[in-house]
């Protein structure tokens, strides 16, 4: 008898989305009892699987449902069967009756989670994951009590449809929360980058006029240097920025190698070709030596020395050779 | 082509034929349906005609107790099927002839 039940059952559910369903099957089991009455062999191997019985049936009574939902039913059905076999898996049969368990913490998770999104979209123009004020808080906890109580509720058709609706919008804004957070943690932590940038800013010794645009050295005797690379205590390049005070490096005899003291600078009036290059009057240098590259970081020198930039050197390097000290 | 394709379309005349006899419950139509050759008439085809001729309204049922097994719900026609009956056999009768000269030559 069981056994009748059980096919009786896999055909209505093979034909749950048939319009005359109750009509069709009014009779079946009695029907099936009949079949059964007459033959020790099981119903099954007699009339062929319960989803088959159930598609020649429907397709003998007709009103059958059109093609995308007998696909559906018929994905129903394999997902069915699927679940069917898995259950006979103890891990997954353990995982299924756990899942229920976990439903109340997704109906918070839900909540807040629709709450939010609610406040981004009406709200003020920048993403934030959590509620920033009192009003924001009695949003989110209005959103989270209609949440668990919309759970909580019976599962009509329409109550099913919207709940799958909702937990999809849910899913989706938890997914668009998580791609946020994972910005923001990016934002800051370019920011952290920026501030661990190790850029060099040099001040004239006066602070009257600001930041150190170029750099002349000079020789222990007086003589002005030309092609003087500078580096700083780690091996960076020493760079200046001359274009935040009115001048450019004058790029008309080539590409300039930036920490190479002191730069060709340009003023901005300079005049301009037809390609856009800036002339100066000074000719260009034959040969352009690579730059050299430290093989240890030169030695750290005096904040007086670095800021003070005269025509006349007080303490100038003694050693040609930096060695190394912090 | 095989026999169950072209049983698709007469189905609903070799129905109402059988029940033209006597009544019938479910069951009993497929049986006597196999009997009279049509072997590979399927039980979920003849109980699916049999719920669409009664929801059109050919068919009367009433349940019969049985001391043996379940209740049997029994299915006759009414005045609508045997009209329909008439019907379909006048239909089928032509149809049938047509096609029997034809194959005839076909045949030969």
């Amino acid at each position: 008898m069981t056994s009748i039940a059980a096919y009786a059952q896999a055909v209505r559910d093979a034909l749950v989305d048939h319009p005359d369903r109750e009509e069709l099957l009014e009779d079946l089991d009695d029907h099936l009892a009949e079949i059964a009455a007459e033959s020790d062999v099981p119903l099954e191997e007699r009339l062929g699987p319960p989803a088959a019985y159930a598609e020649e049936l429907a397709a003998a009574y007709g009103g059958r449902p059109a093609g995308r939902q007998r696909r559906r039913l018929e994905l129903r059905r394999r997902l069915g069967d699927l679940h069917a076999t898995l259950l006979r898996q103890a891990p997954y049969r353990a995982l299924v009756g756990f899942l229920p368990e976990l439903r109340p913490g997704w109906w918070l998770l839900r909540g807040y989670v629709l709450a939010l999104l609610v406040l981004n979209l009406a709200g003020r123009g920048h993403d934030h994951l959590a509620p920033e004020n009192p009003a924001e808080w009695v949003v989110v906890v209005a959103s989270v009590c209609a949440s668990v109580w919309f759970g909580r509720r019976g599962r009509d058709r329409v109550t099913r449809l919207l709940a799958v609706a909702v937990n999809m919008v849910a899913g989706l804004a938890l997914f668009g929360g998580f791609v946020t957070a994972g910005h923001l943690a990016g934002d800051q932590e370019a920011l952290r980058n920026i501030q661990a940038d190790p850029r060099v800013i040099m001040e004239t010794a006066s602070g009257v006029d600001g930041e150190v645009y170029n750099i002349k050295p000079y020789a222990k005797d007086g003589t002005p240097l030309t092609d003087v690379y500078l580096y700083d205590q780690d091996g960076n390049p020493v760079i200046t920025h001359p274009e935040n005070h009115g001048y450019s490096v004058d790029r008309s005899c080539g590409e300039v190698i930036l920490n190479r003291y002191p730069l060709p600078l340009i003023t901005d009036e300079y005049t301009v070709d037809d390609s856009g290059v800036a002339h100066s009057t000074t000719p260009c240098p034959t040969t352009s030596p690579a730059p050299p590259m430290p093989s240890v970081p030169p030695t750290q020198p005096e904040a007086s020395e670095s800021a003070t930039v005269t025509p006349t050197p007080t303490k100038p390097a003694a050693t040609p050779t930096p060695k190394r000290s912090r | 082509m095989d026999s169950t394709q072209l049983l698709k379309g007469v189905l609903d005349l070799a129905v109402l034929a059988v029940l033209s006899e006597r009544d019938g419950y479910g069951y009993d139509v497929v049986r006597r349906l196999r009997e009279a050759g049509l072997e590979e008439v399927g039980d979920a085809s003849v109980y699916g005609t049999l719920r669409r001729l009664f929801k059109a309204g050919a068919l009367n049922s009433y349940v019969v107790a049985s001391d043996e097994g379940p209740h049997r719900k029994y299915y006759g026609l009414n005045d609508t099927g045997r009209r329909m009956y008439a019907s379909y056999a006048g239909i089928w009768a032509s149809f049938a002839a047509t096609m029997a000269s034809l194959v005839k030559e076909g045949h030969a």
